[in-house]
């Protein structure tokens, strides 16, 4: 905003390689905002990061992410180490603006050092993240934290963009949703490398976690068969089977297998257009606010003279899109 | 583009939550992003949401005297992390003889009960810019 003084890039990228929280939080609210100047501190950042390990925590609106984090959050802590926390909630879509309440569930962490939350609305993303979390993570990633936690907004089945980001994406599933599979369709069975059965003090449990292992089945030897853990975050249990699994996940990238190495190089194919088409969407939307004609065009169509298609045949061709 | 970042939450032990959420889902409605921390925040929490959420307003519920105490802490505790954000009052048990005092002290803004959307509204977005309390 423009009542508080900017800080020269620079200046931000020194102090977030010393670890200071209120230039990394500032340069995050840059990326977020989409200002290009953080582009040039997010490249200046890129050497100093790359040793956090990245994880992702995703499932349906009330599987118990938060709730989740929160306990890895304490784990992490209990090793000694240190955490960013990335929580992501969903934006109005008719006003734009959003409440971002994950972090209550975290607030015992509020005066730990240790630990840094940092919210974050989906701003009409879809895809469970938003257009800055893959900067944040740099951020928090250079400025020392051992490892970043990213919550996304509850998804459904095709919002997995979380997996592109993290080195181990972890889906967090209940029972007693019905036919809990079904529900988790596609999408998400294929980007979770490790799945979490959470409340499982209720009834259908294992049913849940049969179903689940039942499809992983079918992978053969070489690739990763994701775990089905059953857990109960709320009352700490399974949570350290949950952390073993993604210390295994971890071996097994190590090892970098072809597998694993082509999916990489997927992510990254998928990442890359993803980001420039924003980019381009973000560029073009603003030279289509400088033509004149597109607002004059909105009466004709109105009234009926012109329609939709003609006046986009047009423009096309006048932002030199079309021949 | 840039969007306002507003923190809400109620200090102390006070439990009285609506009006917060209330609030919340205005200014949200306003197109502004709410970082929402419910009951029980400290002076200490609050200033640590600020930096790690980089707000540019905060707004404080109180239903209980308890903001009389606290208020005056949390001010301080900015000015001594030298940050330089407004803080705005908000609840039904503030007299006018106590939001004069909190006025005094340093707090930007202040609204009793009664008192309009439009008028909240515009002061979080008038101080945000800079501007004094409309």
């Amino acid at each position: 905003m423009s009542r508080r003084p900017e800080l020269p890039v620079d200046e931000l990228v020194a102090r977030i390689a010393d670890g200071d929280v209120r230039s990394a939080s500032r340069l995050i609210r840059m990326i977020d905002d989409g200002h290009r100047a953080a582009w040039h501190a997010l490249e200046q950042l890129f050497p100093l990061s790359g040793s956090a390990l990245v994880v992702g925590i995703t499932g349906p609106p009330g599987a118990g992410k938060s709730t989740l984090t929160d306990r890895l959050v304490q784990l992490v802590r209990q090793q000694g180490r240190t955490v960013g926390v990335l929580a992501v909630d969903p934006s109005s879509p008719i006003s734009g603006g959003a409440i971002l309440g994950d972090r209550i569930r975290m607030n015992r962490f509020t005066l730990d050092e240790g630990v840094f939350v940092r919210s974050l609305a989906s701003r009409g993303h879809f895809g469970g993240i938003t257009p800055a979390t893959r900067g944040a993570i740099r951020v928090m990633d250079a400025m020392g934290r051992d490892v970043v936690l990213v919550e996304t907004v509850g998804v459904g089945q095709d919002e997995v963009d979380i997996a592109r980001l993290a080195h181990t994406t972890i889906v967090v599933a209940v029972p007693g949703l019905g036919d809990e599979v079904q529900a988790m369709k596609a999408g998400i069975l294929e980007v979770g490398d490790l799945f979490v059965v959470n409340k499982a003090d209720r009834p259908d449990a294992d049913k849940t976690v049969v179903q689940l292992e039942n499809i992983f089945r079918q992978i053969v030897d070489g690739g990763w068969r994701p775990p089905v853990l059953k857990a109960q975050a709320l009352h700490d249990v399974g949570i350290d089977e949950i952390w073993h699994a993604i210390e295994q996940h971890r071996d097994y990238r190590e090892q970098a297998s072809l597998a694993y190495r082509a999916k990489q190089r997927v992510n990254c194919l998928l990442e890359l257009r993803a980001f420039l088409q924003q980019e381009l969407q973000v560029e073009l939307a603003r030279r289509l606010d400088t033509e004149p004609e597109f607002e004059a065009s909105v009466e004709a169509i109105v009234s009926g003279d012109t329609d939709i298609y003609a006046v986009s045949t047009r423009m096309l061709h006048q932002l030199g899109l079309t021949p | 583009m840039s969007r306002i970042r507003v923190l809400v939450g109620v200090l102390g032990m006070d439990q009285h939550e609506l009006g917060a959420v209330g609030i919340a889902k205005m200014l949200r409605d306003q197109g502004m992003e709410v970082i929402y921390t419910g009951c029980f925040n400290t002076p200490e929490s609050i200033v640590a949401t600020a930096i790690e959420e980089d707000v540019d307003i905060i707004g404080i519920s109180s239903h209980s005297w308890e903001y009389l105490y606290y208020t005056p802490e949390l001010l301080d505790l900015l000015a001594e992390n030298d940050l330089d954000i407004p803080i705005v009052l908000g609840g039904s048990v503030i007299t006018d003889e106590d939001a004069a005092t909190m006025r005094d002290r340093g707090v930007a803004a202040v609204f009793g009960s009664g008192s309009v959307v439009t008028d909240m509204v515009d002061t979080v977005r008038s101080l945000v810019a800079g501007e004094p309390a409309s």
